[in-house]
């Protein structure tokens, strides 16, 4: 019995440009003490839109495991402001090539 | 059915507390251990279910607001880390198991000393005898707020000061009060309040926790993965992690999150006046009944919403067990883990049929057990 599959040509090849190459930037980077202290900076940005956002322990800051905050270079001076006017409390800042 | 077993577990919740815990199941990743969405979405429903808990019990660092499996936990916790070889502590017959095994443990074990202030036959406390109870070397007195068995609240502001007079820690077992009656660390002059999610604060089974004073530091307990400081050999200093080893219950924290949404929202004066209402209206009731004995209560002392009876000299688990089987009351019968108030009641033997209040009973409910009540009391 002939088969009735219906035979289909290979589907062509979507053709996409590569993405560009991933480079290191400067990052500001809060490290914390304890989860609360990350959930803390967290629950207030979300209100008063502070910029940056949770991100795991950059090996640069400290081994092992945990929270950090990230923010672009330029918004250090309002992150720390921010810091300061809502009384957040962090371990450290740093200053983190990143991607 | 009619549930009088709040004292146990509350089993008629907010029906927001069953969502989210089924919300969380799907959606959770573990505490503090990632930063996807999954992970921080259980992180921000902790952080927020401990603000709202040092909210409650007005504490000024809601980290130190540390979760525990239960209250107990929470208890053998405090009296662990603060009474050891040599030290001595204080207690009331009142008490708990939760609080006078670990206790005894203490003595038994490592040279520790306790007293134990007693009750008298209407389950009542002399807070000179507790004063008396003081040594040079007494470090912790830890007491019930509210007796699970008779539901009398005791005066704990005047207990703590007391003890602050003697220089020792004053810690509150508020298993029964938390989430009715009003409870204020800094104005009541608590350091240490232990609390569990499962009873009045609406939360799931598997949920409760600790609050510390800022001045009070405990040694750590368990051990283990914090998600953070991985490579220090110790459990880290701050708090809470110090005093949280594991990934916490998230899961039934958040379910817990919202109950302690839904006392703030109905506040804590109208339930616990909710309550005292349907206490009296039973107790007032049942005071009509012949053979009924009420235990607790006397001397204007304010109340929980517990109630313990009995009907004659009928085994207090007979009553229960007619009650459940013919009338669907679920009540509680026995020792109810509180060994020394029965001891000073008279009831070790008969033990006493226990009815509790949760928010959401009626007082069509209540007179459905007193009905309940007199036929049981007339036949038998």
């Amino acid at each position: 019995m002939e088969d009735q599959t219906t035979s289909t040509m290979p589907d062509t090849p979507t053709v996409t440009a590569p993405k560009p190459r991933r480079t290191k930037s400067l990052k500001v980077v809060l490290g914390f003490a304890s989860l609360d202290d990350a959930m803390a900076l967290e629950d207030c940005a979300r209100t008063h839109r502070i910029p940056g956002r949770i991100i795991p322990l950059p090996s640069e800051i400290a081994a092992g495991c945990g929270l950090a905050w990230m923010a672009s270079l330029a918004d250090r001076e309002t992150l720390v402001e921010s810091l300061k006017l809502y009384n957040l409390t962090y371990e450290g800042i740093f200053e983190v090539l990143m991607y | 059915m009619i549930y009088f077993d709040n004292a146990a577990t509350t089993m008629l919740k907010p029906p927001e507390v069953a969502q989210a815990v089924a919300a969380a199941i799907n959606s959770f990743g573990g505490v503090g251990r990632a930063t996807h969405d999954a992970a921080l979405g259980a992180d921000m429903t902790v952080y927020r279910a401990r603000r709202q808990v040092a909210k409650l019990f007005g504490a000024p660092d809601p980290k130190r607001v540390v979760f525990t499996h239960n209250v107990t936990e929470a208890l053998n916790i405090i009296i662990t880390g603060l009474v050891g070889s040599g030290d001595h502590a204080v207690t009331t017959a009142a008490s708990h198991n939760s609080v006078l095994r670990p206790l005894f443990r203490a003595t038994d074990k490592l040279g520790a000393q306790a007293s134990v202030l007693a009750v008298d036959t209407q389950a009542r406390i002399d807070y000179e005898e507790f004063d008396s109870l003081f040594r040079s070397n007494t470090r912790l007195a830890i007491v019930t707020h509210a007796s699970n068995l008779t539901g009398d609240v005791y005066d704990i502001a005047r207990m703590a000061s007391i003890t602050h007079a003697h220089g020792a820690l004053f810690a509150v077992d508020a298993a029964q009060s938390a989430g009715v009656i009003d409870i204020d660390m800094v104005r009541d002059s608590l350091d240490i309040v232990a609390f569990t999610g499962h009873k009045s604060l609406y939360g799931p089974q598997g949920t409760g926790g600790l609050v510390l004073a800022p001045h009070v530091d405990l040694p750590s307990y368990n051990e283990g993965g914090t998600g953070t400081h991985s490579y220090e050999r110790r459990q880290p200093e701050f708090y809470p992690e110090h005093l949280e080893a594991g990934t916490l219950n998230a899961h039934g924290i958040a379910g817990l999150l919202e109950g302690l949404n839904y006392i703030e929202k109905t506040g804590v004066t109208a339930i616990h006046g909710k309550l005292r209402g349907l206490v009296a209206r039973l107790e007032a009731g049942a005071g009509t009944i012949h053979s009924i004995r009420i235990y607790g209560g006397h001397g204007g002392i304010d109340r929980c919403g517990v109630v313990a009876l009995n009907v004659g000299n009928v085994p207090s688990a007979e009553v229960a067990d007619i009650l459940s089987n013919e009338y669907g009351i679920c009540t509680r019968a026995g020792a109810h883990c509180a060994p020394l108030m029965h001891e000073a009641l008279g009831t070790s033997d008969q033990g006493a049929v226990r009815m509790s209040f949760g928010s959401f009973n009626t007082e069509t409910e209540v007179d459905a057990a007193l009905e309940a009540l007199a036929e049981i009391a007339g036949r038998v």
